[in-house]
């Protein structure tokens, strides 16, 4: 406990510094609060916490997670010579850094649309991923997030937000699914069709929430000039939702007889429709009695950051019996609404929590034969972080830092400045979709995309430090691709593997090795 | 192997070499006591949930018909309907099952159910029938992955990244990676394979993971893909363009053609599962044109491969199983669809292990519940495991060491196996 106390302690001193000093502070004391649930639950269940991670460790895990990629060579060479690392302030520079806006605008616009954000016949992606980037720019506060989204009206090449409503076709259905779906965490789609099996949703709640959206229209130009592609979404004045009326008889075409339904708010009475109708669900949506756009939101940030949510879905809010986690989420989503629905704030409080910044292994505890049963109990006490495969825009944006690697399909070994958007689609098509497949195997064990990266490294530590493979290459690789310097037997076994035959293969070699490694293809 | 794993195996099978599921041991023991073994399988899912009044299990004269007519089959009394033709004329070469059931009806989950058959766990990810086959039954020595999934992609389960499936896109071009650049000598690739296991090795010590030894065996097996010729572009049209043809290359876009024709090259090289994907069944609306598109691909796709695989001697040693997550209603809506049904819905097997010529269930007259003999998606898979030699009583340890059943108290169907 002295331990705990003494961190508490820095990380608080830490703080102190800080231009925001108030605001960080009381974020930290929420961070303490985490992890005191976390620790109470361990304690109860005899599980051992795993201790935090050392700072190499902590600003890989760090830029991953928040910028989407690994740190910039003279941060890692400040560790790595010792000076001790500031993780409030890391944490802080981060979270103001473009890096994070882009790569927190490219997954949220990935979660939104499940799909990669390209411009498709229906919508505008690339637009959609531009105006999440600029929301997590100004960290608009989320509920205002939403209710943009929900609320979009106008074009779809000027207006970013109306994509959302338009990569559902701007139709009730869809749109519904997708709202209890992305900001619920509900299930509510199945009811679509019938009364949903397991939780407590009814075909009459979808059909109620529906009827919000059912003035909204798309529209597409009558006559586009040459190359121009754009959809406008607008609110009519009238129009009602219908849906075809079980109980009346089929007209002799036997087409059934379509009713109207009204909106309608689960649990409420029929909606006041005197305001636009989405208004109705957006301020319902936001409203504090409604625990499930806080909650949901808290538990999507969370399985970004950890690996896995809290709890599975909100289909049975509240739970039974509080545990752990829904303690967490009430938690983390009582302090996310009272402070404005602040998503940096949120993310702020998770990772300067000891919890985000324990180690994966228990090496240095001593304890090397804990066995599968023991660690499955630390991984779901949250007492050890999961190690998680990078997704391809992750690995793409890394080798960026490492060798300033841009691979084009013109010239693919251009150097450009990290940190430059990319081109969609380069990523996926030459690491593949989809972590930990054989796919994504073979594009790194041989692929153009990786071929030309692994030629980039090793010319450019030959560039550095001459032709004959040595310490100061074997370290520099280590670097740029791992973020820590290597142990003296890696120096060894580096060494002995890149200085057989020709040092430009030799050298290759290496890079070839530390890019397929798990090491590099991993958060851990 | 790590250190970890190696001491928890020792401490949990002290009874031998049992549990290190050595390939070799198996097959020996399957040679001697089980002659009618698949050796491979071929799962053809259709999915979205087929119609199985509409394909099947057709009701005619029934409110449930529809706008479809059935036709005889090769077998005496059993009547499919009228858009699949062929399989109608070989229907002695299938078994056809009229009485499954699932207990999901949402297209996610009871996807989950029919590949793993247990309902979707989010803390344990139960491995797919096609890695639960590679992990138990993968030849170590040979070329090609043992489990190939054509066009459907999977998330890791507990067994394990390298038992997941390599998955095709392209069928035209499966692994565009495969070819070194010239120059670059084996002795070269050896010694960059030799220094990424040793250095993944350190990884596992340190973070007392399994990780790192898994991919290397995944870097190993994308190395030796590159010896394999059925992973280089291949277009059959120009290869043999009249089986091509006969498998339906003319028939909506083709793809069902060239992913059967590919399945039975994968099969021929030593693949242990291929899946194919063949979605689209999900009709709510327009139910009957559909359909009729969707079968005459099915149609010549499946009795072609059944075909070209007894031509060459493949069949009796190939599993060929057709089903999809659920049936559909047998009541029409008003969009002229049919809604999702899990009650009663029908599978195809065919080919090794199995018995054909035969029809193993019954539903009722509307076609609306079971009359008799349900078969349960773990019973299901029992008999698949069954027919391809896997021992479904036993308990079995995934690579990290846990307790894995194979299914949930399934029992394999007797009535069928032993073909």
């Amino acid at each position: 406990m002295s331990r705990f106390i003494r961190n508490a302690f820095t990380l608080c001193l830490v703080f102190g510094s800080a231009c925001l000093a108030e605001d960080s502070t009381e974020t930290t004391s929420v961070s303490l609060q985490l992890d005191q649930v976390i620790e109470a639950g361990c304690a109860k269940d005899s599980v051992t916490l795993l201790l935090t991670c050392g700072d190499a460790e902590f600003l890989r895990r760090v830029w991953l997670d928040l910028a989407g990629r690994t740190p910039p060579l003279i941060e890692v060479k400040a560790v790595a010579a010792g000076s001790s690392l500031n993780r409030g302030e890391v944490v802080k520079r981060l979270l103001n850094s473009t890096e994070f806006a882009r790569h927190w605008g490219r997954i949220w616009a990935e979660y939104l649309t499940d799909r990669r954000p390209f411009e498709t016949d229906g919508y505008d992606g690339p637009r959609l991923q531009q105006f999440l980037t600029e929301a997590f720019r100004e960290n608009r506060p989320y509920e205002k997030l939403v209710s943009d989204l929900i609320l979009g009206e106008g074009t779809s090449d000027v207006n970013g937000s109306v994509n959302f409503l338009l990569r559902y076709n701007a139709e009730p259905g869809p749109l519904t699914g997708a709202v209890s779906q992305k900001f619920l965490g509900l299930s509510l789609q199945c009811a679509e069709c019938h009364d949903h099996p397991h939780a407590r949703w009814k075909q009459q709640d979808f059909w109620g929430l529906a009827a919000h959206f059912a003035r909204l229209r798309k529209m597409t130009p009558a006559q586009p000039e040459e190359g121009e592609s754009f959809f406008v979404v607008i609110e009519r004045p009238a129009g009602e939702f219908r849906v075809e009326d079980k109980r009346a008889k089929p007209d002799e075409n036997g087409v059934a007889p379509t009713r109207t339904v009204y909106p309608q708010l689960p649990g409420r009475p029929r909606s006041n429709v005197s305001k636009q109708r989405r208004t109705v669900l957006v301020e319902w949506l936001a409203q504090p009695t409604n625990p499930y756009l806080s909650r949901h939101l808290v538990n999507s940030v969370w399985e970004r950051l950890l690996g896995e949510r809290l709890v599975q879905n909100l289909d049975h809010w509240p739970p039974e019996a509080a545990s752990t986690n829904s303690d967490l989420l009430n938690l983390l989503a009582e302090d996310f609404t009272s402070h404005d629905w602040n998503i940096q704030r949120l993310i702020q409080t998770i990772v300067l929590s000891k919890t985000y910044q324990r180690n994966s292994s228990a090496e240095e505890q001593g304890d090397a034969t804990v066995d599968v049963l023991q660690k499955e109990q630390q991984f779901s006490h949250w007492g050890r972080t999961r190690i998680r495969p990078l997704s391809a825009d992750q690995l793409h944006l890394s080798l960026g830092q490492a060798f300033g690697y841009h691979y084009d399909e013109n010239d693919h070994r251009l150097a450009v400045a990290t940190g430059e958007e990319f081109t969609q689609d380069i990523p996926v098509n030459n690491l593949g979709a989809t972590s930990l497949t054989l796919a994504r195997t073979l594009s790194l064990y041989n692929s153009d995309y990786v071929r030309g990266a692994v030629e980039l490294g090793s010319e450019a530590a030959i560039r550095l430090y001459g032709p004959t493979v040595g310490a100061e290459h074997v370290e520099r690789l280590f670097m740029s691709l791992l973020s820590r310097s290597p142990s003296t037997d890696e120096l060894e076994y580096f060494q002995d593997l890149g200085g057989e035959g020709d040092p430009r293969e030799g050298l290759q070699d290496i890079v070839w090795v530390l890019l397929n490694s798990t090491e590099f293809i991993t958060n851990h | 192997m790590s250190t970890s794993r190696r001491s928890f195996l020792q401490a949990t099978c002290a009874g031998g070499l049992s549990c290190f599921g050595s390939s070799i041991w198996s097959s020996l023991f399957a040679a001697q006591s089980e002659t009618e073994k698949a050796e491979s399988c071929i799962l053809i899912f259709l999915e979205g949930g087929p119609s199985q009044i509409d394909t099947f299990d057709p009701k005619p004269d029934t409110p449930s018909a529809g706008s479809f007519e059935a036709i005889d089959t090769k077998l005496s009394g059993v009547k499919f309907a009228q858009h699949v033709p062929r399989l109608a004329e070989l229907a002695d070469k299938l078994a056809i099952v009229r009485s499954l059931t699932s207990m999901e009806g949402d297209h996610d989950r009871a996807q989950s159910l029919m590949h793993t058959g247990h309902r979707p766990n989010p803390r344990l990810h139960y491995p797919a029938l096609g890695s639960t086959v590679a992990w138990r039954q993968a030849d170590p020595e040979i070329d090609v992955p043992a489990f190939v999934s054509i066009g459907r992609k999977f998330d890791t389960s507990i067994l394990g990244p390298q038992f997941g499936p390599f998955v095709i896109e392209d069928i035209g071009n499966p692994a565009p990676s495969l070819t070194l650049p010239e120059g670059f000598s084996e002795a070269r690739m050896k010694r960059r394979l030799t220094a990424l296991e040793g250095f993944n090795g350190r990884f596992d010590k340190q973070y007392q993971s399994l990780l790192g030894n898994d991919l290397t065996q995944l870097t190993r097996r994308a190395d030796r893909m590159r010896n394999s010729p059925v992973f280089q572009p291949y277009d059959p049209a120009v290869a043999e363009p009249e089986l091509f043809e006969r498998y339906g290359s003319g028939v909506n876009d083709g793809y069902m053609a060239r992913a059967c024709l590919t399945a039975r090259r994968l099969v021929e090289a030593g693949v242990k599962f291929v899946e194919i994907q063949y979605g689209g069944w999900d009709t709510h609306n327009d139910n009957f044109n559909q359909v009729q598109n969707l079968s005459a691909s099915l149609d010549m796709g499946i009795s072609t491969l059944i075909d070209d695989l007894q031509e060459r001697g493949l069949l009796q040693q190939t599993l060929v199983v057709c089903v999809g997550e659920f049936g559909r209603t047998p009541k029409i809506n008003g969009e002229n669809g049919r809604d999702h049904f899990p009650d009663v819905f029908s599978a195809l097997l065919a080919g090794g292990g199995i018995k054909v010529g035969q029809v193993l269930g019954e539903s009722s007259e509307d076609g609306s519940e079971i009359k008799n003999r349900p078969v349960s998606i773990p019973d299901f898979h029992a008999t698949v495991f069954t027919a391809m030699g896997l021992e479904i009583s036993k308990d079995y340890f995934a690579p990290d060491g846990r307790l894995l059943k194979l299914t949930e108290n399934g029992r394999p169907i007797t009535e069928l196996l032993g073909g």
